[in-house]
């Protein structure tokens, strides 16, 4: 997904969970590029308190909040 | 060509920005902590070349005071060049471009100006990812060193100083086969007139934009453009959308997180002026939930934001209130 959608500098296969996507070239125009594949990808909706920066800086900080989701959503 | 002899013609100190690009710090508020780490590329740009020159960048983010939304659009936000030239000594005036460009540049170092130009991204390697190389949008840059016989150029642009080479420089400066200038791009030259700041300009300053604010709640304004948008966003494509955003919520959003670093820095000769922080903050943060929300009406899918907007109405006003109040 941040292959396709998240036009970064780096191949995001290769990157730790924890890495800075923001540091890594991830802009604000590209995160919500992402999110909206998410949430089309996994039938989801972020909810209002999780629509912020910082739920889109890392892979495991997406990994976490589109695993609850979809957990909640079954 | 070379550039042509320079006449001494100025007394003040030159203006030099010796930052090399190797360990360079950007200034906090471009830091990944930042909600919005970047507004619009002439605010960036000021940022960093304030901050490159040793100068506090804060103060001259005043002008979010006087930031408004006119129908269409919010503010463009720029430093003003009358605020610059009062808080910093620092003068900003258009170049006249009679010389080629890099000739151009190159003649600031012996007048004692740097310059801001307007140039391609697509020859700024800084962009990777997004316009480098891909696509052209206009921006601008300060360039603070440029070497012709190594091809090299530090630049401020974004949130950092950089370095271009080879191609890049001579794509950025018109010197390549299909990549030659046909407009001269705006350039402005900047000088240093340390006689020229003025003491406790500040406090003058602050109240000189809170009252040629416009009328009303300019987040009001952006409401109703909100709104109107929810009507046409489904036929505009995320491409139409990314640009509707660049003009409307990030820049209020980016505004109001500049206007909340402000807040603190006015509290010295304005105390109480940091409890506006928090409220700006808000605007801020609500901003880029909005930005998120709305993405999905382009998709067909459900946008409701009518309570984020309410919220950074409300604190958007708490925040001017609260600044013009201490401000008197």
């Amino acid at each position: 997904m941040l292959a396709a959608h998240g036009r970064m500098v780096v191949d995001p296969h290769t990157l730790d969970s924890g890495a800075d996507l923001y540091q890594l070239g991830l802009t604000s125009h590209a995160s919500v590029n992402v999110m909206l594949a998410l949430e089309d990808a996994f039938d989801i909706e972020f909810p209002d308190e999780v629509l912020k920066k910082s739920t889109f800086a890392s892979v495991r900080n997406i990994e976490q909040v589109v695993g609850s989701l979809t957990k909640s959503s079954t | 060509m070379k550039p042509p002899a320079v006449a001494p013609g100025r007394t003040e100190a030159g203006l030099r920005i010796p930052a090399s690009p190797v360990g360079y710090q950007s200034h906090f508020s471009h830091g990944l902590e930042r909600i919005w780490p970047e507004t619009n590329c002439y605010v960036d740009l000021w940022i960093e070349t304030l901050h490159a020159l040793g100068m506090d960048p804060v103060p001259a983010f005043v002008c979010a005071l006087s930031a408004d939304h006119d129908g269409l659009q919010w503010s463009f936000l720029k430093q003003q060049p009358e605020d610059l030239r009062r808080l910093y000594g620092l003068e900003v005036v258009e170049e006249i471009v009679w010389l080629p460009l890099l000739e151009t540049i190159e003649s600031g170092p012996s007048r004692g100006v740097v310059h801001t130009v307007e140039v391609d991204s697509w020859w700024l390697p800084d962009t990777a990812g997004t316009a480098y190389h891909a696509d052209h949008v206009k921006t601008s840059i300060v360039p603070t060193r440029v070497d012709r016989d190594r091809r090299v150029m530090w630049y401020i642009h974004g949130a950092g100083l950089h370095e271009l080479n080879g191609v890049d420089f001579d794509g950025v400066f018109g010197l390549r086969k299909g990549s030659e200038i046909v407009l001269p791009p705006y350039v402005e030259q900047i000088s240093r007139h340390p006689d020229r700041v003025e003491p406790g300009a500040l406090a003058r300053i602050t109240r000189e934009h809170l009252a040629r604010r416009a009328d009303g709640n300019p987040v009001d304004r952006l409401i109703t453009g909100v709104r109107n948008a929810a009507e046409w966003l489904p036929d505009a494509g995320m491409e139409l959308f990314h640009q509707w955003a660049f003009a409307t919520l990030r820049q209020c959003g980016a505004t109001a997180e500049l206007a909340a670093d402000f807040a603190t820095c006015v509290d010295e000769v304005f105390p109480g002026a940091v409890q506006a922080e928090s409220h700006f903050r808000v605007v801020a943060s609500s901003a880029k939930s909005v930005q998120f929300k709305m993405a999905r009406v382009v998709n067909g899918r459900n946008g409701d934001v009518e309570s984020v907007l309410e919220e950074m109405a409300w604190s958007w006003q708490s925040g001017i209130d609260i600044i013009e109040s201490v401000a008197g």
